[in-house]
Parts: C-alpha cells; sequence; structure tokens
C-alpha cells in the first residue's frame, strides 16, 4: 500500500509545492527557510534590496541613454521587471596551500671574449631553472548558485559581486522582508549545506593548482588545506528587466542592493554597424596615407599594417555582432 | 498508470508508473508517493512558450544579425512544429582516491643568478590523496544532438514530472537510453578521469590507486524543446528553440539579397587591394624606382590589412547559424 504524504510549511502551516529535495526551502507564503528536516536554518542572511521599480526604471534609463550612445536607441519599452531573490552559498574559509616546482626562463646576456684583437662582444642566450617552493595562505569566501545546473541571467557575474558585497548581508528577517520584498520572487537552493562546502572546496583546489600552474614550467607537488569559518545561504536581490526596442528583446540583470548593473544587452543599429564600418574603411584608407609618407624602412609600413589590422579585427566584430554585452 | 487521490482537495490525480510525486492541478499541493518500485527524482521544465510566442522570439533573435528581413515578425512563416521532451541527467560525484606512485623532484647545479643552468630531474616515491565533488550534466537519449548536449541548460522552475502535462501540449517524451545505474557510472568515469588528470600532474609514474566514488545526487530532467522549419521569402530554414526559457538553441539565418550582395563588395574591397599591395610590394622591391611614388610602402601595408580585413568580413560575414548561449567547456 502507497502512502501519501503532502507538504506543510512548519511555519505557518501553508501547503506548499516544494521540490523535497531542496536542501533549504523558503514558504512561498511566509518566506522563513527550513532545512529539508523541518528545523530553522539560522544562517540565513539577505542582502537588503534598496531599490524600488521606478528607481530600477531610472537606472534602465541611464544605462541605455550612456551605453547606447550613438545608436539612436529611441522608443524602447520596459517589458518585463522581475524582481528575484537568487539563492547563492558563500563559504568562507581560511586556505593553504604549498606547492614545488621549478621556473625555466631565458635570459639573454652579453659578454666579453678574446684578447687583443680577437676581443669582441657575443650575446648568448642561457636557459635559467629557478626552484619555486611557495605558499598561498588566505582567506576566502566562495561563492556558489543555490541551484543545480542552472543559468539565470547575469548569475556569474553575481557570484564576483558577492564576494566582496556579502559582508553588507544581514540576517534574514521574514517580517521586514514582508514590507519591502514581498514582490520578490523567493528561490529555494537544491544544494545542501554539506555539498555547497565540498564544491566549494573543489573551486578552492582548482584554483590554487591553476595559480601553482602559472607560477611555475612545471608543478612537483601542490597540496590544499581547507579550514570553513561559517557557510551562509544569501538571499540576493536581482532585477531581472527585459526591454524590447524595434521589437526585439533585450535582457539586463540589475543588483538590488547598489542598484549596479550586473549584465546588460544593448542593441546594436544599423546605425552603430555603418559607424563601426566607417571606422573600418578610414583606419584602411588612414593606414595608407600614413605607410605612404612615413614609409622610410619595410618595418613602418609593416608595423602600421599589423596595428591596423588589429584593430580592423574589433572594429569589424562591431560591424557584424548580433548584440553588445555590457558586463 | 496509478490513480490515487489528493491528499488535500480529494481531487483524482493519475500518475505514471515511475513518478514518485505528483502536483495536484486543482490546488497545487504536492504529495509524494512512497515504496515506489524504482525510486529516481524525475523532473519536467514545463512549456512556458507556446507556438506564438516561440515565433515572436525567434524572429526577434534572427533580428539582431545584420541583413536580416525588416519584416521578418510577418513573413517568418512557421512550416513545422515538433515539440519533444529531452532527458538530462543531472549527477553529483564525490571521488576520494587515494595513490601511490613515483613523483618528479629536481636538483639544481650550476648557480645563475637567481636561478640555476641545469637541472636534474629525479623519481622518488609519492602518495596523495585527491577529494572532491563535481558535478554533471548527462544526455540521456541515444540520438547525439550536439546542439542539444552542449546547450546551457536551466534548471529554474522544473517540477516533478507529469505525463499528463506533457499530453497535454501534443509534446513526444524522447526515452533515455540510459538507466540510472548507467548515467551514474558514466558520471563517474568523468570524475575518475579529472582524478586521473590530477594524478598525472603529480606522479609520473602510478603504481596503485584505491579510490571510492560516492554519488550524492542524481536526478532526471525533461526540457522541453521546439524544433522548427520555417520559411522566409521561399526559402526553408530549420531552428531549435528551448520551449521553457525561449531562448534559441540554434538557428539558420535568412539573409536578404542586398546583404550577400554588401558582403561580395566590401571583401572584394579589401581583397582587391590586398591582392594589389601584394603586386606593388613585390614589383617594387625587384625594382626600387618603380613608378617613382614609393607605393612598395603602401603595398606592404596594403597586403596585410587587405588580406586581414578580407578573411575577417568572410568570417563574420558568412555565418549562417546563430546560437544564444552555449556551455563553457571544462
Amino acid at each position: 500500500m502507497s502512502q501519501i504524504v503532502k507538504f506543510q510549511c512548519p511555519h505557518c502551516n501553508a501547503p506548499v509545492d516544494v521540490n523535497p529535495e531542496d536542501a533549504v526551502f523558503n514558504c512561498n507564503s511566509c518566506g522563513q527557510a527550513f532545512l529539508a528536516d523541518g528545523t530553522e536554518f539560522k544562517n540565513h542572511y539577505i542582502l537588503d534590496n534598496k531599490h524600488n521599480q521606478n528607481q530600477i526604471r531610472d537606472i534602465v534609463k541611464g544605462f541605455i541613454k550612456k551605453k547606447g550612445f550613438m545608436r539612436g536607441i529611441k522608443g524602447y519599452k520596459i517589458t518585463k521587471l522581475e524582481p528575484i531573490l537568487m539563492p547563492f552559498w558563500v563559504a568562507t574559509s581560511d586556505a593553504y596551500t604549498h606547492y614545488v616546482g621549478y621556473k625555466r626562463y631565458s635570459e639573454t646576456r652579453t659578454r666579453t671574449v678574446g684578447s687583443g684583437k680577437n676581443r669582441r662582444t657575443v650575446t648568448e642566450s642561457v636557459t635559467v631553472y629557478r626552484p619555486v617552493d611557495q605558499e598561498i595562505r588566505e582567506k576566502r569566501a566562495d561563492v556558489l548558485l543555490g541551484r543545480r545546473g542552472s543559468s539565470m541571467y547575469g548569475y556569474r557575474k553575481v557570484k564576483q559581486i558577492l564576494q566582496s558585497e556579502f559582508s553588507r548581508a544581514v540576517p534574514f528577517n521574514h517580517d521586514r522582508l514582508m514590507n519591502t520584498e514581498k514582490e520578490f520572487e523567493y528561490l529555494s537552493t537544491e544544494i545542501s549545506l554539506d555539498a555547497a562546502n565540498q564544491l566549494a572546496k573543489t573551486a578552492v583546489f582548482d584554483e590554487h593548482r591553476s595559480r601553482a600552474e602559472r607560477a611555475c614550467t612545471k608543478v612537483f607537488d601542490c597540496a590544499t588545506q581547507i579550514a570553513y569559518t561559517g557557510t551562509y545561504f544569501v538571499h540576493t536581490p536581482v532585477w531581472q528587466i527585459e526591454y524590447v526596442f524595434q521589437d526585439e528583446t533585450y535582457r539586463i540583470a540589475i543588483l538590488g542592493s547598489s542598484g549596479k548593473i550586473i549584465a546588460g544587452e544593448i542593441p546594436v543599429t544599423t546605425r552603430f554597424r555603418m559607424t563601426f564600418l566607417g571606422i573600418t574603411t578610414l583606419l584602411f584608407l588612414g593606414g595608407g596615407v600614413g605607410s605612404y609618407f612615413l614609409g622610410a624602412d619595410y618595418i613602418i609600413p609593416i608595423i602600421i599594417g599589423v596595428v591596423v589590422a588589429i584593430m580592423g579585427f574589433f572594429t569589424l566584430k562591431n560591424v557584424f555582432k548580433t548584440v553588445t554585452v555590457v558586463d | 498508470m496509478k490513480s490515487i487521490m489528493c491528499p488535500n482537495c480529494a481531487a483524482p490525480l493519475e500518475l505514471e508508473d515511475t513518478q514518485t510525486h505528483v502536483t495536484c492541478p486543482f490546488c497545487s499541493v504536492t504529495s509524494e508517493l512512497k515504496k515506489v518500485d524504482q525510486l529516481i527524482e524525475h523532473y519536467m521544465l514545463p512549456v512556458v512558450y507556446d507556438v506564438e510566442q516561440i515565433r515572436t522570439e525567434l524572429a526577434g533573435d534572427i533580428l539582431k544579425s545584420p541583413g536580416t528581413p525588416d519584416d521578418l515578425h510577418k513573413s517568418l512563416n512557421l512550416k513545422k512544429v515538433d515539440l519533444k521532451f529531452y532527458p538530462y541527467y543531472i549527477v553529483t560525484v564525490h571521488l576520494r582516491t587515494e595513490y601511490k606512485g613515483n613523483g618528479e623532484y629536481a636538483t639544481f647545479h650550476h648557480r645563475y643568478k637567481s636561478g640555476y643552468k641545469s637541472i636534474d630531474i629525479h623519481l622518488k616515491p609519492e602518495q596523495g590523496v585527491f577529494d572532491d565533488e563535481r558535478e554533471f550534466i548527462i544526455w540521456g537519449p541515444k540520438e547525439i544532438i550536439n546542439d542539444l548536449i552542449n546547450f546551457e541548460i536551466s534548471t529554474r522552475g522544473k517540477r516533478y514530472f507529469q505525463a499528463l502535462e506533457a499530453k497535454k501540449v501534443k509534446a513526444k517524451v524522447v526515452k533515455t537510453v540510459l538507466d540510472v545505474e548507467q548515467a551514474k557510472v558514466q558520471a563517474v568515469a568523468t570524475m575518475r578521469d579529472i582524478h586521473k588528470g590530477l594524478m598525472y600532474k603529480e606522479l609520473a609514474q602510478i603504481h596503485e590507486v584505491k579510490d571510492k566514488p560516492e554519488v550524492k545526487g542524481i536526478y532526471l530532467l525533461h526540457i522541453p524543446f521546439y524544433f522548427l522549419e520555417f520559411e522566409v521569402n521561399n526559402k526553408m530554414y530549420k531552428a531549435t528553440m528551448d520551449a521553457a526559457t525561449g531562448r534559441t538553441v540554434i538557428t539558420q539565418i535568412p539573409r536578404e539579397g542586398s546583404y550577400w550582395v554588401m558582403i561580395g563588395l566590401l571583401s572584394a574591397f579589401f581583397g582587391i587591394i590586398g591582392i594589389a599591395g601584394i603586386y606593388f610590394a613585390v614589383a617594387a622591391s625587384q625594382d626600387a624606382s618603380f613608378f617613382g611614388l614609393g607605393i612598395n610602402w603602401v603595398g606592404i601595408f596594403a597586403a596585410i590589412t587587405g588580406i586581414v580585413f578580407t578573411v575577417r568580413t568572410l568570417l563574420l560575414g558568412l555565418r549562417t547559424k546563430y546560437r544564444e548561449t552555449r556551455r563553457k567547456k571544462r
């Protein structure tokens, strides 16, 4: 015989539509966080949202005006203004890595050999091996999105911002939340505290090793130790905005606590493409004229050619790209 | 099929045999069915975008490319619409690997400035442990669709798999060829490969490896995709769209004739100047008084820049496909 269980919020008893694998879940009606076994979760923090809809609209306006300079973006319309509380784990730790290896590099040296008539200067290249035995010791705050396999617009950037911003987080307070952020959509985490620490460890491990590999030609040994100093669950207010310009949709993500643009898309207009096509042609012609007048040696037109080719590489990219991404 | 009664509002509910959870369509309370034979978390993303909405998203994305017909929102004519749910396993693996072998170390000779001029590499016995956890997304179906495998999937808004919901939108549910155990094996194998790579960084010779894999979590997620065939100006194109988020997985881009003419003219302009540049540079190097214009300097410049610009214009301009997002390769 099968047994049927319905899910209820332990705080306000409201029936909820949850995924029971959620490691920390938030009740849709009261917002309180619980661990899967029903106990309240203590290290639950939140970054206060400090902006309302109108202020966010103003930020969007300013952003498009500033970044859309010279593109003739007029008559766009904001079609979606959705505040989301994104779930992040912040694992603070003391990490220590000891690595041993060597760095190989070459140096040129000049020395004088011979004597009398045979005295001359020789330039030669010397390969030098420098032993490396170093330590990395740091306090870290590793940020993880509390969702598996997720892609929310701008979340990668939020991870970086949170590393410094999370010190401003305050303990999660349900009552205050109801006043200022009731319009926010909560997202709970699917990753448990334990798994968050494990995944953070992997991140530290990978990063320290890649730093060791950058410092050495060959790493012989690299060992990392981590001591956790506290893992916090931080709800971060992010406004997801969509606006329509000439029937096409573009996205912007804004951090609600600071009003900072996390990431944004700006339309590429025909005027923008033509401007860059013009710049490309001018560079091309200008380089030709420059080579004609400055050419005195083979090296000068080659340098001008390479410089113009590199610049044109980017201006041509702007001619053909679909959208400008700012982050 | 099983039939149960919603414990909250007593509405009748139907479940597939593998389903462990059911959300009541009337009161949206989720119930868990305990003691089913095959316990696996099986989710789906709902179809958020209907055909008309997905057509708008597709046209909007195509229009972001240059040279596309301005009236695409009207002229894009959907000829064939297929909605299919594709399965992905999301697996979290913990692996602890203990290894023994010979690692390298070096002795240095002949001091030179801050380093040494020679190095001798020796081997010495070394042992260690890797202990970490990673997450893998594993493609379930038999059919290999690289665009879907490399697509950066989103799991946001997932809910328990309901066969009824797929039926309601007339979607086909693609079955996985991998069962749960095989998906686990595949994830563990990928994890072992990562540890093997790490071991070879630490050791030159591996003598003994002991590892203990543990699958910390696994779930199956069905994601709905639209497979579209559409007509613009009497030509057929194909596109794949994510029906849950409205993102474009991949689409062919219809362009106007004038666009190809422009690309042709632009690359011809750069190309001809480039080739002329090569000619002048070579001709002038053989005869320094060539035209008496010092044109060889301009020739060298034009040869370099013209060729680079032509190649760049062709590579960028002749793109026929557009992808909105791709998963980053590890």
